[in-house]
């Protein structure tokens, strides 16, 4: 019988080990594709899928994630990812988070920016908004490329689209998400 | 905060969102035969039940067309042909281009009226997006508004809508040819607006909208030949060899592509790393990593990367119509790519270039 996440939340409550080997089993292979596309390294993605696990457990409680469990996981595991890379520069991935990070300063920076300390919070809460008002496919290309970190060409190719297209789409999204946030003067 | 900081503020993204874009990759995975047997059935019972409504809706209801004011716009990410305009890109309208035909930039806010939808054009003959086939045959009709930026809106299936704006041509240059030919279809160098230029981290360097400065520009580029990309990554594979004085970089010259050697960090330290160190510092190659010995333990494809976008550029020409060419400079190997093809720079013009970023 399938056990639901709310039971495996619960068996991490109730401090029973066997709440990691079920997860494991179970979001394992997710988990370690979601670090996987983000090191690119198959090794460190196992190491990083089993600290997901021993910060899954240091965090319920207090957290319970019953009902966005994966999602809960998905976040830890991608943190652990990215630290992974930046804090080891022989990973091949090292320069890609740069660019990653150059192309993410676009959506933030501006002129008042710089003097402006950011509200972490309310920047996510708006960046929610704005994704949620653009279309569904855009939404994903966004999430695609930077929550799971993924190559655009990886990315055009499962969408159908050349990758100079997908870079264009993304760029537009990345100048409308600035233009949004300075006009709710976010940034 | 800065962009890296925001990278990882986005562990903490939406729920919503982070599910939704998971949901993709799981469905991206291979399908098992009994899931592809049964999606199957379902298919075949669900084109019969909408057969079938179709039949009765057609029978029962006659005429059934929107009022004009309550025309349905919803938003499609996908790039289209028209059957009659097949050289032709139409993307989605994005909120940029909502705002520039006075629309409202949030989607559910547009109201459009039978009116606007003006005169049928064709309908959808191709598409660059392999889930959205469903609408490849469906009716475009001119955004009548706006005749002269050749916007449509494509009928979609239950009296709903989507616009979509004109983004470029869809231009084939052969080799030896020069820009020329491109650049005149969209009306270059008269119809330039603007050219924005982004230095290789996409920050925006300069907007040029002096027309002398336009037509300057354009004439740099016009008679630029297309040397092919077997070329363009010749002189970036030498490029690497001036640079690392090794072989880790080579042509395929089967495919024409960029191969990189197969070789691990200890290789590399063993057969001479000093060079590559000492060609890292000469070259003042950016790699985000500042002592000597750092800059070998970056992966070849990464060095090779910061070697050739060094000072490249991309510059965006906007046309009178809305549309906008791409232009992607590269002076490592003094070469501009654009179109289906890579031009080849003199010494000279690749100097007048840099004259515009100074």
């Amino acid at each position: 019988m399938k056990i639901a996440d709310s039971d495996i939340v619960d068996m991490f409550l109730k401090r029973n080990e066997d709440a990691i080997r079920i997860t494991s089993e179970r979001y394992g292979s997710r988990l370690r594709s979601i670090s996987f596309r983000i090191t690119g390294n198959i090794q460190t993605a196992e190491e990083c899928e089993n600290d997901t696990y021993l910060e899954a457990w240091k965090r319920i409680p207090p957290s319970e994630p019953r009902t966005y469990f994966m999602t809960f996981l998905s976040r830890i595991a991608r943190t652990i990812s990215i630290n992974r890379i930046v804090s080891d520069h022989r990973l091949k991935r090292f320069a890609y988070v740069e660019e990653l990070s150059s192309e993410m300063e676009q959506c933030i920076a501006s002129s008042s920016s710089a003097e402006k300390e950011l509200d972490a919070k309310l920047l996510l809460e708006s960046i929610s908004i704005f994704l949620k008002k653009q279309s569904k496919e855009k939404r994903i290309l966004f999430m695609r490329r930077y929550y799971y970190l993924e190559k655009t060409s990886i990315i055009a190719k499962q969408f159908g689209y050349n990758e100079s297209s997908l870079r264009s789409i993304l760029f537009r999204l990345r100048k409308e998400l600035r233009d949004y946030l300075e006009k709710e003067a976010i940034i | 905060m800065n962009g890296k900081d925001l990278l990882f503020l986005m562990s903490d993204a939406d729920s919503e969102l982070i599910e939704e874009s998971e949901i993709v990759l799981d469905t991206s995975k291979k399908q098992t035969t009994n899931q592809i047997l049964i999606l199957s059935i379902a298919g075949a019972v669900i084109v019969g039940l909408l057969i079938g409504i179709t039949l009765f809706l057609k029978t029962s209801m006659k005429s059934k067309t929107p009022s004009d004011n309550n025309l349905k716009l919803e938003e499609l990410s996908c790039i289209i042909f028209l059957n009659n305009e097949e050289d032709l890109e139409y993307h989605s309208a994005d909120a940029a281009d909502r705002t520039r035909y006075g629309l409202s930039s949030d989607i559910s806010d547009v109201k459009l009226s039978q009116s606007d939808i003006g005169d049928y054009l064709g309908s959808v003959s191709g598409i660059k997006n392999n889930s959205r086939e469903d609408i490849v045959g469906k009716k475009a009709y001119h955004y009548s508004k706006y005749p002269e930026s050749k916007s449509i809106i494509i009928v979609d299936i239950e009296g709903s809508y989507s616009l979509f704006c004109s983004y470029g041509y869809t231009i084939d240059v052969p080799l030896g040819n020069s820009l020329n030919d491109a650049f005149a279809k969209y009306g270059l160098p008269e119809k330039g607006v603007k050219i924005e230029i982004y230095n290789h981290s996409d920050k925006l360097v300069r907007t040029i909208t002096e027309k002398s400065d336009i037509n300057k520009l354009i004439c740099i580029f016009s008679d630029c030949r297309n040397i092919g990309y077997t070329e363009q990554n010749r002189r970036l594979v030498q490029a690497w060899h001036d640079s690392y004085d090794n072989d880790y970089v080579y042509l395929d010259e089967k495919t024409g592509s960029i191969s990189f050697k197969d070789i691990t960090l200890d290789e590399r330290s063993q057969k001479g790393s000093s060079s590559e160190k000492q060609a890292g510092i000469e070259t003042g190659v950016e790699t985000g990593v500042e002592t000597i010995s750092e800059v070998s333990r970056l992966p070849i494809e990464d060095m090779a990367n910061e070697l050739w976008h060094k000072d490249s550029l991309k510059l965006i020409i906007e046309v009178e119509e809305g549309f906008c060419i791409i232009l992607n400079y590269c002076p490592v190997s003094k070469t501009i790519s654009a179109f289906n093809g890579a031009f080849d720079l003199t010494e000279e013009k690749t100097e007048s270039i840099n004259s515009f970023t100074e």
